[in-house]
């Protein structure tokens, strides 16, 4: 009765708190719709559809126009071809006319079939090399804006890269055909199909048969909930100082009743506010995501599983919630310990950048972050279409959490009060 | 009803006692008075006496229960009405009051029945579907005793009861306390009302830096120290405990 009364009481004062519902709900919903789009803006960058690349081809032979041929076909950028010295492409970079800008030196194509003519000579007739004598090189330079971001870099050093590898092994093949052709006088033609006998098939891996297909909807979604679930925190320390502010937590520890009957009418509300939470999350991803474009939202194939990781996050995201609370003795400390821990804790456990990618001790630290167990959890749902089985070490801990919290604060409430 | 005996409080926060083994004895049916300044050790006292925290030494008995052990059973007899409004303020008075006596263990009918009664009694019963939070200060002070006294409690603390309202305000709260104390619940009282305290309490104990100085009927104890009336015999014990 009691538990029923303070539940009454905990969700009267909740819904009339209409900048707090704003905060719940409407902000992790904006928060997901800002954030899936920009991060599919960034990926559709990639795509070539707004990224400028300016090329400076001095090549005027078979690598330079390869390299240009390729560009052009991998989509990623947009490529404006320019006879220009490196020193005006540096300026136009550093007007962000360009983000980038590639310079091919003259002479490449020659400079590698000279280097390659000695070694095939000396397959055919057995003289040895002076490597220090044939070790010339030529620099292919990129110039970019500072702020294109390094894996970007890298995706346009790991293009030419490979195409500049294939046209090594075409220059070989010629100068080796060539050879084989003085020798015994057959005239061959290589087909450069021959060359490309390797091809790459990306496929998931999964242990059965789904319809999930991970992309940007069904990484960020469960990502961002737990985030949003977490920020909880803020609200729920607020009602908890704004209640001993009152005086009526006063009132409350004067009346007959646990202390833990204060605590789980608030974690009843509260899970039922995170639950809610977790359920518009998933509607955006279905919903509103699409509209803008992006992937619609897989829920995969164990709803059971989806609602027990709801529901365990959503009861780790409360026990945090009431440890910030009974913790922080004004409004002004709960909302700054809250809300930075809990971005520590979602940089700890992935949300931004994933844990694999981690150095190998921030690996091992981001396994005691709430918010990785439930990261991972969802993931086993929406990117490899896990059921209960998969999410039960995740959920287990997450309420082995929920209980440390509330027990850790009950123990800081009475040591707070008694030991005055 | 209440045995304070050698009690000693010591914060943890300071060196010096807040309240230094007190020893009082508060009979059933009395309108007790615990008088003194900002500071003097009342409020210690009176949250000694709810079992918000335990004396450093000595024991406090609330019929012949031990409030370090029996703590339990003495809140389901006892009814406090602390200094601030304690009360929120975004719920009605009803919805508050409904809230509060569920806590002590009132339902159904009995527990509507007394909520009407006591917001007729106090005046209240338009405002009852009002958010607290809209209400006067005089109105917030007699929500804020009826959600102590809404059990019928054995045992009523009252920290500052009527403290910054209006006089008509404060004296329906005291005629109402009277009445309450005539149903027989024993009263426990802290102010700095000192006129309203020598109409209003049975007796009365000042305290002073943690020091209970003296106790007894405010009639008698004006005789006895042959001053005009309960004021200058406070200003009187005070000064002199000061030098």
């Amino acid at each position: 009765m009691k538990l029923k009364a303070s539940i009454i009481k905990e969700f009267l004062i909740l819904i009339r708190d209409i900048p707090g519902l704003i905060v719940l709900f409407l902000m992790p919903a904006a928060m997901i719709i800002v954030i899936s789009l920009v991060q599919d803006t960034t990926i559709q960058s990639l795509k070539g559809t707004k990224i400028n690349i300016l090329y400076i081809n001095n090549d005027s032979d078979i690598l330079g126009t390869t390299l240009l041929d390729g560009l052009k076909k991998s989509e990623l950028f947009i490529i404006d071809e320019k006879k220009i010295s490196e020193k005006d492409a540096k300026i136009l970079v550093a007007k962000e006319n360009y983000k980038i800008a590639i310079t091919i030196p003259k002479g490449t194509t020659d400079l590698i079939r000279e280097q390659i003519k000695p070694y095939i000579k000396s397959i055919f007739t057995g003289e040895k090399i002076d490597t220090t004598k044939h070790l010339k090189t030529t620099r292919i330079k990129i110039l970019s804006d500072p702020t294109v971001k390094q894996t970007f870099r890298h995706t346009i050093i790991s293009s030419l890269q490979t195409y500049t590898a294939k046209i090594e092994t075409q220059i070989m093949m010629k100068i080796l055909v060539e050879n084989l052709e003085k020798m015994t006088g057959v005239k061959t033609k290589i087909s450069e199909d021959a060359i490309n006998t390797v091809e790459f098939i990306e496929e998931f891996a999964f242990e059965k048969e789904t319809s999930i297909i991970p992309n940007s909807t069904q990484h960020n979604v469960p990502a961002w909930t737990m985030f949003a679930m977490f920020f909880i925190v803020i609200p729920l320390a607020g009602n908890m100082i704004q209640e001993r502010n009152d005086g009526s937590f006063f009132r409350l520890l004067t009346m007959p009743g646990s202390y833990l009957t204060v605590l789980g009418s608030k974690t009843v509300v509260y899970l039922i506010v995170t639950f809610l939470q977790f359920i518009m999350m998933l509607l955006v991803g279905i919903f509103i995501l699409p509209a803008f474009g992006l992937p619609v939202l897989n829920l995969g194939s164990n709803p059971f599983a989806l609602i027990i990781m709801g529901l365990a996050s959503g009861l780790a995201a409360t026990g945090y919630g009431i440890l910030i609370g009974t913790i922080s003795d004004t409004h002004e400390q709960s909302g700054v310990f809250g809300s930075v821990s809990v971005i520590i804790l979602a940089a700890l456990g992935g949300i931004w950048f994933p844990v694999y990618a981690m150095p190998a001790f921030m690996q091992k630290i981001s396994t005691i972050s709430p918010l990785n167990w439930g990261l991972n959890g969802f993931y086993q749902i929406f990117l490899k279409d896990g059921g209960f089985l998969q999410i039960t070490s995740y959920a287990i801990l997450l309420f082995i959490f929920f209980l440390v919290t509330i027990f850790i604060s009950t123990i800081i409430e009475k040591i707070k009060r008694l030991n005055k | 009803m209440i045995n304070i005996e050698n009690v000693s409080k010591v914060y943890k926060t300071s060196t010096e006692a807040a309240v230094k083994n007190i020893s009082l004895h508060i009979p059933k049916g009395e309108i007790f008075g615990l008088l003194g300044t900002n500071g003097a050790g009342k409020t210690t006292t009176f949250s000694m006496l709810c079992g918000l925290f335990p004396p450093t030494s000595g024991n406090i008995f609330i019929k012949n229960m031990s409030v370090r052990n029996q703590i339990k059973d003495i809140k389901k007899i006892i009814g406090v009405v602390p200094q601030n409004i304690a009360l929120y303020p975004t719920l009605t008075a009803k919805e508050n009051l409904s809230f509060f006596g569920k806590m002590y263990g009132l339902t159904g009918s009995n527990l509507k029945k007394r909520i009407n009664n006591h917001l007729n009694i106090f005046g209240l019963t338009k405002f009852a579907d009002k958010k607290i939070k809209t209400y006067s200060g005089g109105m917030k002070r007699r929500i804020n005793l009826i959600a102590g006294i809404l059990h019928k409690p054995l045992l009523l603390f009252l920290d500052e009861p009527a403290v910054g309202i209006d006089a008509h305000s404060r004296q329906e709260i005291m005629e109402q306390l009277i009445e309450i104390n005539k149903n027989g619940t024993t009263i426990v009282y802290t102010s700095h009302y000192l006129e309203e305290a020598e109409k209003f309490c049975t007796e009365i104990a000042i305290i002073d830096e943690g020091n209970i100085l003296i106790k007894g009927k405010p009639n008698n104890l004006i005789k006895e120290h042959k001053t005009q009336n309960l004021e200058k015999l406070f200003f009187e014990v005070t000064k002199k405990n000061t030098d």
